[in-house]
């Protein structure tokens, strides 16, 4: 994830600028945490919901709600916490699109209108767009094969920068089991990702 | 190596990088035979890492400047918060901004800034000087001296006994100096000292000092600190004084006389209950001066009143013993405290013989009692010893002897009944590697596997290590079961048969490893690990050439150094100048790569001893046994050498010997023989009758005699258990008929 944006402007500064309303200033912010969050997104929307949802349609949607919103909600707690912020907002959007499609199956199997994606361009296929495309695309497929548990803990420590006190709440673990969680998660990544090893 | 054995080596990595960032995939994959493949894991797990951490986001929510302080780069982070680069007024200071988590909820700037100014007051060269602080959004910082320099964690350094103590009686009145202040560091450690260009070390990083505004030591149940650099008491979150920095002080002086840390690495809550427990293993250096040794025993011991009362103290103690006059540390009670030595353990050798010889010298009954006290207390202790470092081995898969996984299993008794045991997983894997090693003689043992499999996740990795355990203890059934298990679940069932194999190899099953092993290769014919296995079944069953050729795939397969060591053996032992020449060949190429190699100069040595080649021979072996005098066999083969083996057996070692008297000695086979046998300390049943056979050689054989003796009384098998309790029950015969 090179800084495409140039200028090696602070993000803090960014969000300063976006929050006096430069809403210019928002591309630079979007074009450096953009792959975490397709990553974090198409790993957290799973398969069959990935069927019907585009990750970038929920990517921008995410993105017209923050710049609308200017950030408000935004409070900068040190480091990483714009990037927990974002993925914050995914989830929740993720959470808000899968109850809506839920509702829908019940009401009996409707297809998903362009109207629920908040009249966002389709994307054209399913497959991520990362600028570092083969990196990140090599880890979303790994991180599909660990056990739901371990992916989870990966992209709670990991992917969304929780400490590891943080997300052995989130998982309702010690921080001990935490810590071990990760590290096997970590290593079966590792092994899965090695040139040459086939993933078992 | 089977995936799942990787993924556990790198697990338990990643376990220890989180006590000991430092520790690096290069030497951690050194304690590993297939060392090239571990570490392609390992580094692969680094960069799984950074891809997932990414500091690029941490960059970019960097601030430009701290209250008029230009942040230039980051230098360091941790747990306890960030160190910047920074720059004011033209001049470069180093900046800790400390983690939010530990600072007291009702902190202000003016209290704060209060406390520190203690701190500030500090003047001492080895002590890094504050010169400003203040809280930061909400989060406090020091400006301290940007010292330039490496720590010395990034040194690995070994030093003469005197440098050593040179160096930290000049840290201990550095510590001294902040003590005075009222301040406490609690975070002594190499890498919280920076050597200077200038020869001067500095003691850095006070993010763990002690004040009122960052009272506690424990945050949500969890200890700060480095488990490895802790003093008990700090380990278990108890309040500390200025003895925890002298403990600290303590294990760093340890650490740099012997090159190694004193505590063991590993995963931070195995680290950390054996620091709550002040264990330490036995500091394995013959470079300590008595003097020294009574010192760092004084500053390690376990109760913070029985350590030197400050830092100045122990400084004061150790100009003593540069100045060559008596310390005042006083001399530790045998047995009471956890530092021992090679020598130590040779003095409980000796200690039992004696008790067991006394006893029968003065057959009372009421004698025999206080004997057996004595001896259950110096057993005790040896086991104590024994299963501590065994535990730790075990937790990272490296093998140990029979005598201590016996011990190991023995002690894991309380686990296995303890139904609330949180280490059920831990607990099953250390079983599991000790049954493996112990063999038969632990096959009851399984059942508790299999229970603590039921009471945690049947896993895997479970049935993997229950099966290996089982085919080590014979139950081929339990083995078969587990085992297939596993290939079921994994659907790849050419590890499983190669596992059997190597498992039936090691156990010199040749036989029975051969159709398991055949299976294997059909099932991955171009597998290194499978074809040195096969390897070693060939040479076992003795088709050498078969061996050879399997080594050779092996080897090309892999490229690792086991698999050329491999080779260079099976060669040696094929004899013939074309085939010692190639092994010779390869031996010198490992050394190109590696000359750490100790494995192939070990083998170089063994080469020239099989050519005959008694000076070549000698030197090496010496060579070895200089740089490893723990080597298993070095020592064994040089005294076989010197005891005259090859006198006779043909014109040219007759004539090596008349050219070279000094190849045969008695003097020096009875040396390397007792350090043989106090090496090998009854680990190995195969080792007495080589030993004696060589010993047969000798004019006098009572010094062998005895050493072989210590050391079967120690070994704690059931032999030498049946043994002593069949010496205990002469002695109370004797007094009876008295």
């Amino acid at each position: 994830m090179g800084d495409d944006s140039g200028h090696g402007e602070l993000s803090i500064d960014l969000v300063r600028r976006i929050q006096d309303g430069d809403t210019s200033a928002w591309d630079r912010l979007y074009l450096r945490y953009r792959d975490r969050l397709l990553l974090s997104i198409r790993c957290r929307l799973g398969p069959h919901l990935r069927s019907r949802l585009q990750s970038e349609d929920i990517l921008h949607s995410v993105v017209r709600e923050v710049i609308g919103s200017a950030l408000k909600g935004f409070e900068p707690r040190g480091g990483r916490s714009l990037e927990r912020y974002l993925h914050a907002c995914v989830l929740n959007k993720i959470c808000a699109k899968a109850g809506y499609h839920a509702a829908q199956k019940r009401a009996g199997e409707v297809p998903l209108s362009e109207a629920i994606l908040d009249g966002l361009p389709n994307a054209p296929d399913s497959a991520p767009r990362y600028r570092d495309a083969e990196r990140y695309e090599r880890l979303e497929r790994a991180l599909a094969n660990l056990a739901s548990e371990m992916r989870e803990a990966v992209m709670l420590r990991g992917i969304e920068g929780l400490s590891n006190l943080e997300a052995s709440q989130a998982l309702g673990k010690t921080p001990e089991a935490m810590s071990k969680l990760y590290n096997r998660a970590i290593a079966k990544l590792s092994l899965t990702l090695l040139p040459g090893r086939p993933a078992e | 190596m089977s995936a799942l054995d990787l993924e556990a080596i790198v697990a338990e990595f990643l376990d220890q990088r989180e006590t000991d960032p430092s520790i690096r995939p290069e030497e951690y994959s050194e304690r590993y035979a297939n060392r090239a493949e571990v570490l392609s894991a390992l580094e692969q797990a680094l960069e799984v890492l950074r891809i997932l951490s990414e500091d690029e986001p941490d960059r970019w929510e960097q601030p430009a400047t701290i209250d008029g302080y230009r942040v230039l780069e980051v230098i360091g982070r941790g747990g306890m918060g960030v160190v910047y680069a920074v720059q004011r007024d033209g001049r470069r200071y180093a900046l800790k901004l400390l983690t939010r988590a530990l600072v007291a909820p009702d902190l202000t700037v003016d209290r704060f800034r209060r406390e520190v100014f203690a701190l500030s007051r500090v003047r001492h060269p080895s002590v890094v000087r504050i010169h400003a602080s203040g809280v930061f959004n909400g989060v406090p910082y020091l400006v301290m001296d940007l010292v330039e320099g490496q720590p010395l964690s990034q040194l690995a350094l070994t030093l003469e006994p005197t440098e050593a103590a040179e160096k930290i009686r000049d840290l201990a009145l550095a510590v001294d100096a902040v003590h005075r202040e009222g301040v406490l560091h609690r975070d002594l450690k190499p890498s919280n000292v920076i050597a200077r260009s200038d020869g001067r070390w500095v003691l850095i990083d006070f993010g763990l000092m002690a004040t009122d505004a960052l009272p506690s030591l424990t945050m949500d149940g969890e200890v700060l600190g480095t488990p490895r650099y802790m003093a008990p008491e700090q380990a278990r979150g108890a309040a500390v004084d200025g003895s925890a920095d002298v403990y600290a002080l303590g294990l760093l002086l340890a650490e740099l006389v012997t090159g190694r840390p004193a505590r063991a690495s590993g995963s931070r809550d195995v680290v950390l209950a054996a620091a709550r427990r002040g264990v330490l293993p036995p500091l394995r250096s013959r470079r300590w001066p008595p003097g020294l040794r009574r010192i760092v025993e004084h500053a390690l011991a376990t109760e913070p009143a029985r350590r030197p009362e400050t830092a100045e103290a122990l400084a004061s103690d150790l100009q003593r013993f540069l100045d060559g006059e008596p310390v005042h540390a006083p001399r530790q009670l045998p047995g009471r405290h956890l530092v021992r030595s090679r020598r130590a353990w040779f003095v409980a050798g000796i200690l039992v013989l004696l008790t067991a010889v006394l006893s029968l010298v003065l057959p009372i009954r009421r004698d025999v009692r206080a004997e057996e006290a004595r001896l259950d207390a110096v057993l005790a202790d040896w086991i104590e010893g024994s299963v501590q470092a065994a535990t730790r081995k075990l937790a990272v898969g490296v093998p140990v002897s029979r005598a201590d996984a016996v011990a190991l299993a023995r002690r894991l008794e309380v686990s296995v009944d303890d139904a609330v045991a949180e280490s059920i997983e831990r607990d099953a894997r250390i079983l599991g590697e000790a049954l493996q090693c112990a063999g038969p003689e632990l096959a009851d043992r399984l059942d508790d596997l299999v229970a603590l499999g039921e009471r945690g996740h049947r896993s895997t990795l479970h049935s993997w290590m229950l099966g290996r355990a089982a085919a080590a203890s014979d139950d081929w059934a339990l083995a078969e079961r587990e085992l297939t298990q596993v290939a079921a679940r994994l659907n790849e069932t050419a590890d499983v048969a190669r596992e059997l194999g190597s498992v039936l190899n090691q156990r010199g099953d040749f036989e029975r490893a051969r159709p398991w092993l055949e299976a294997a290769r059909r099932l991955r014919p171009r597998d290194a690990a499978i074809q040195s296995a096969w390897a070693t079944c060939c040479a076992g069953l003795g088709d050498l050439d078969a061996a050879i050729a399997a080594a050779r795939e092996g080897s090309g397969l892999s490229n690792a150094p086991a698999s050329w060591l491999q080779l260079a053996e099976l060669l040696g032992r094929q004899g013939g100048e074309t085939a010692w020449n190639e092994a010779d060949e390869i031996l010198l190429g490992l050394l190109e790569r590696d000359e750490d190699d100790l494995e192939a100069r070990f083998q170089r040595a063994v080469l020239a001893d099989r050519r005959h080649e008694l000076p070549a021979a000698i030197e090496r072996y010496r060579d070895v046994i200089a740089r490893w005098p723990d080597h298993p066999r070095a020592a064994l083969y040089l005294a076989n050498l010197y005891s005259g083996a090859h006198r006779g057996k043909c014109t040219h070692c007759d004539r090596a010997f008349s050219e070279h008297p000094e190849c045969a000695s008695s003097e020096l086979t009875e040396r390397f023989l007792v350090e043989a046998i106090r090496i090998d300390a009854g680990r190995d049943p195969s080792f007495p009758p080589v030993a004696l056979e060589i010993a047969l050689r000798l004019p006098d054989r009572r010094g062998v005699l005895e050493a072989l003796g210590e050391q079967r009384s120690l070994a704690m098998g059931r032999a030498e258990r049946a043994r002593l309790d069949g010496l205990r029950r002469r002695i109370e015969e004797r007094g009876e008929r008295r």
